[in-house]
């Protein structure tokens, strides 16, 4: 019996399967940098609707929609830091750079839109969302609540931040909102502390509720008069 | 990394182990094992007996007579012998319509199963090989041509032929048609390593000193083409294959048959493994260092595999659950996400990769077989019915095993 090919037979192995995590690690590099591409893109559109709204600003609420000014690309950028956040751990310098990058864009968007409110009659509001990815059991149920509250609201905007990041905005933000614990809301200048159901949601949001039944009930006419 | 991730890594490492092993195996004597097909004429031909141990199989025993019958073999160098081992169905009938044939002889005795039949026809044969053969089995004309060259080799003591399936005709057929022939490449490699660890009922060719030297069949936990390879090894004589000498067979047609056969494959295998336990790792070469380690390996992945499967099924429900308790329904939810940003983990890849290999394995054995590649939705059955289902009749068998139960035979 020869011994020699089954250690050449571990060696081929463990080739082969470290090769499937090196090749796991060099698309993740690249998902970083594809992920850094999407953020910088999308914070020039970000400058841009800025700009834009700057010169729309004397013109009509009617040329100004919240739609065509704010990009649908953040949710998918948060979606994907999450999931890189998972694979490469929330220890990771890549990480920890793209949701710095990240907080930075959602706070930018969420100033624009307070702006926009405040100006234009729009129906689109805006909730931030403190949460910790450790030793927070409610978080987990409050993103669930609050995913379900955008699919039924589709006007509202969540911007999430994890407290523990080390990152000026969310130490500017903690303090302006009095943030002491996770999860914690921050609605209509309100600060909601421990976990909010969507029930506790819908009777906060009175006018969004009657606005949507509005829009059914538009819906409803306009299929019955065709 | 959590314990049940680093199971699965250390699982999908042997499978892959197992893998490389028979494919460099295959590329070390891949000029002997694909053979062209030339037919070496006989100087001489030995005197062979066959035994046909049978029992209620009155659907096939005519086929197998007939198929016997036809062997491109001298007829008065063939010595068949039929045993009925207590039939209750018109087995024994259609057998008496062969008794008056000079090369056939039959008898029926008590059911006392398999192991005692073919146990009274050792008594009553004088060939110089002796032959077994499952009554719904269909041997090719060639078989014994192609298979007693091997005998030149004097360490080997006997010679299986290939079991291939021929016209398979349930979805559980055609899975079983996918594993048949990948066994003809495993069954190839581990001959060549000198680690086969079952002599099957299609049609396993012994010298007739087997017996004189080791003894006749026992019952072997209802095993006994198992314990008989394992005494074999323990005697340390040779077992061979040739994957071109074919044998037809018919293999259960649905899921429940299929379940009670492996049930019993692997009670029988594990009870062996119990009896010969000193083998393991043990002066046997290849059979103790890799048949018997792998096929415990193969057994724990199975059920390791199906518990972590279990296990993320379960979190996923229980995640689905809590979104929708939490978040109202929407059917976004469940809508799979084909965004290839999320593809690209270390464990698809790991699973791509042996799959690979698997593939290759079972490419292989399809060359070898019908001189073509498996391209067929075949492969696809095989691993959803072996996948699903085996990790049950594995644990029904251990279970048998642990609580030393008697197994139905059928």
């Amino acid at each position: 019996m020869k011994f020699g090919k089954y250690i050449l037979v571990f060696g081929i192995t463990a080739v082969l399967f470290i090769s499937a995590f090196i090749l796991s690690s060099f698309l993740n590099v690249r998902k970083v940098e594809n992920l850094r591409l999407l953020q910088d893109s999308l914070s020039l559109d970000l400058l841009s609707t800025e700009a834009r709204f700057a010169l729309l600003k004397e013109s009509s609420c009617d040329s100004v929609s919240a739609e065509t000014l704010l990009s649908q690309e953040l949710g998918t950028l948060g979606e994907r830091v999450a999931y890189m956040e998972n694979q490469l751990g929330s220890e990771n310098n890549d990480v920890i750079q793209l949701k710095k990058y990240y907080t930075l864009l959602e706070s930018k968007e969420y100033l624009l839109i307070q702006e926009l409110s405040k100006k234009c009659k729009h129906i689109l509001q805006p909730i931030l969302y403190f949460y910790n990815n450790e030793e927070c059991d409610d978080c987990t149920k409050q993103s669930y609540a609050l995913s379900g509250l955008v699919e039924k609201f589709p006007n509202l905007r969540v911007y999430t931040f994890d407290v523990s990041l080390d990152s000026p905005i969310v130490r500017t933000l903690k303090q302006m909102f009095r943030v002491d614990t996770t999860p914690t809301i921050v609605f209509s200048g309100v600060t909601y502390e421990g976990f909010q159901s969507l029930e506790d949601f819908t009777k906060l949001l009175p006018e969004l509720a009657k606005e949507k039944a509005k829009q059914e009930a538009a819906v409803k006419t306009t299929t019955k008069t065709q | 990394m959590s314990a049940g991730l680093i199971f699965i890594y250390v699982v999908i490492f042997l499978a892959m182990y197992v893998q490389i092993f028979f494919l460099l195996t295959f590329i070390e004597k891949r000029k002997s094992i694909i053979v062209k097909n030339i037919l070496v004429r006989l100087a001489h031909f030995p005197l062979i007996s066959i035994i046909i141990p049978c029992w209620n199989e009155e659907k096939g025993i005519e086929k197998t007579i007939l198929s016997l019958l036809a062997l491109d073999y001298p007829k008065d160098k063939l010595d068949i012998c039929i045993v009925d081992d207590g039939s209750t169905d018109g087995t024994w009938a259609i057998v008496q319509k062969y008794i008056t044939h000079p090369s056939i002889c039959a008898f029926t005795k008590e059911n006392g199963g398999k192991f005692s039949a073919l146990n009274l026809g050792l008594t009553k044969i004088k060939g110089e090989y002796v032959a077994c053969l499952d009554a719904d089995s269909r041997v090719e004309p060639d078989v014994f041509q192609k298979m007693l060259p091997r005998f030149t080799d004097p360490a080997v003591m006997a010679v299986i032929p290939a079991a291939i399936l021929e016209h398979p005709e349930t979805l559980i057929q055609r899975a079983q048609k996918v594993e048949y022939t990948m066994a003809v490449f495993f069954k190839k490699i581990l001959s060549i390593l000198n680690g086969l660890h079952v002599t099957p009922g299609t049609l396993p060719l012994y010298r007739s000193e087997v017996f004189a030297k080791i003894g006749n069949f026992r019952p072997g936990h209802q095993g006994e083409d198992m314990e008989m390879a394992f005494r074999m090894h323990a005697a340390r004589m040779k077992i061979d294959q040739v994957h071109d000498a074919v044998v037809y067979t018919i293999p259960p047609r649905t899921v429940r048959t299929l379940f009670r056969q492996r049930t019993r494959w692997i009670y029988a295998f594990l009870n062996n493994l119990i009896d010969y336990r000193k083998m393991l790792f043990g002066s046997h070469g290849n059979f103790s260092w890799f048949t018997l380690p792998t096929s415990i390996i193969s057994i724990v992945a199975v059920i390791g595999v199906f518990f972590f499967s279990i296990y993320n099924i379960i979190s996923y429900i229980t995640k689905a659950v809590a979104r929708v308790h939490f978040g109202g329904f929407h059917p976004t939810y469940f809508t799979p996400n084909f965004d290839l940003f999320y593809f690209g983990s270390p464990t698809i890849f790991l699973i791509v990769f042996a799959y690979a290999l698997v593939f290759c394995s079972i490419g292989i054995g399809y060359y070898m077989v019908e001189k073509r590649l498996p391209l067929s939705y075949n492969f696809i059955l095989f691993v959803v019915v072996y996948s699903v289902v085996s990790p049950f009749w594995i644990m029904k068998a251990i279970y048998k095993v642990a609580f030393s139960r008697q197994m139905a035979w059928r």
